[in-house]
């Protein structure tokens, strides 16, 4: 998801290198350190999401915010993240316009997951085609860049062993009610198709461990299902990249 | 050229390993695997490593006891390896608590393979 670009605003060096790193992870970005910079390089490209820090020295976070969006033709989509946290600052953010809150200190993987999401489930132009979903064009260029072709079959194949093995023990367990390892196998199964770029089984494996984690069993059981039919059409679109691409 | 460091993967998905593998191979990178904690703390007893990367979710030993029980060693170049967290982070770590586990660096899975090398080469120059 390279082509997504984020823009950090945040003043505090520390800080903004680690919003830096784990962005970094998972998208394109560019930072800058306070509400001047921000305007400026806001009002000179689009960016398909702003994370700005509202307590910052001279321009706060919210008049920032509020130059962007007066000055753009197009609603810009700020997250707003700060150190107060109580539930009621949340939809007093929203109601300003802002697009989320994330309250600091961050927690990685939920500061990950709240912008994944933002940017990937966006609205209107280019939706993505089902091929996609199945197996994303960019992760797979990317593992072209490093592997032949003959490599690149045998990780997904695999992945698609592993995913059996897995799904096994998933069956076993989710028939003793073992829910420690149906998150454990369900969670490696998330990196697993992630890594790959299998993004249909990465969401559905999601949901599941989720679903897994509140014990709610029959959703679970519908999404396991799911998971499976997906895995065919994937073993079956593999074989059709891999062999039309030689 | 980097030719000769040497990587240690502590991971138990196979799909990782070998991904990993070929993506390290590709800067001539060497790399050995473990399938669990046990087995990479059997590996350091037998041979030398530039750098490790662990998964923290492995069955029999996991990644955070396994890197505590490294950096307890009475070896100091053993002790003091760089040690990378991989992770999808199911237990939801801030990069401070990475830090106190005795991790030098964390990366997010789904693995970004650019960041992969980035962050091997930033610390193996």
């Amino acid at each position: 998801m390279k082509s997504k670009k984020v823009l950090i605003v945040e003043n505090n060096d520390l800080t903004r290198a680690l919003f830096e790193n784990l962005i970094g992870q998972l998208f394109s970005f560019e930072s800058v350190k306070n509400g001047v910079e921000a305007v400026d390089r806001a009002s000179k490209e689009k960016f398909d999401l702003i994370l700005m820090d509202i307590q910052m020295p001279d321009m706060d976070g919210i008049a920032t915010a509020k130059i962007i969006w007066k000055q753009s033709t197009y609603h810009s989509r700020i997250i707003a993240l700060s150190t107060y946290s109580a539930e009621s600052v949340k939809s007093c953010f929203l109601e300003m316009g802002f697009e989320d809150f994330i309250a600091k200190p961050i927690r990685p993987k939920e500061f990950l997951e709240v912008i994944s999401a933002k940017l990937t489930s966006k609205t209107g132009e280019n939706q993505d085609l089902d091929g996609n979903l199945t197996l994303d064009k960019e992760v797979y260029q990317q593992l072209r860049k490093y592997n032949s072709i003959a490599t690149i079959k045998s990780l997904y194949a695999d992945l698609l062993q592993e995913f059996d093995q897995l799904m096994e023990q998933i069956d076993t367990a989710f028939k003793a009610k073992d829910q420690q390892t149906l998150i454990g196998n369900l969670h490696t199964i998330k990196g697993n198709s992630g890594t790959l770029g299998a993004n249909a089984i990465f969401i559905l494996s999601t949901d599941a461990d989720r679903m897994a984690r509140v014990q709610d069993w029959d959703s679970l059981e519908k999404a396991l299902n799911k998971l499976k039919k997906e895995r065919k059409i994937l073993e079956k679109y593999i074989i059709e990249e891999t062999t039309f691409n030689p | 050229m980097s030719n000769s460091k040497k990587i240690l993967v502590g991971e138990d998905s196979s799909v990782i390993i070998n991904l990993t593998k070929s993506i390290l191979s590709f800067e001539n990178y060497q790399m050995k695997a473990a399938k669990n904690g046990k087995q990479v703390l059997e590996m350091l007893e037998k041979e030398e490593f530039d750098l490790i990367l662990m998964d923290l979710n492995m069955p029999v030993l996991d990644g955070a006891t396994c890197t505590k029980m490294i950096r307890e060693m009475a070896d100091p170049i053993k002790s003091k390896l760089p040690i990378i967290a991989i992770s999808g982070n199911m237990n939801n770590y801030t990069m401070d608590e990475f830090r106190k586990l005795g991790f030098d660096d964390f990366i997010q899975k789904p693995l970004n393979y650019d960041k992969l090398l980035a962050t091997v080469k930033k610390i193996l120059g």
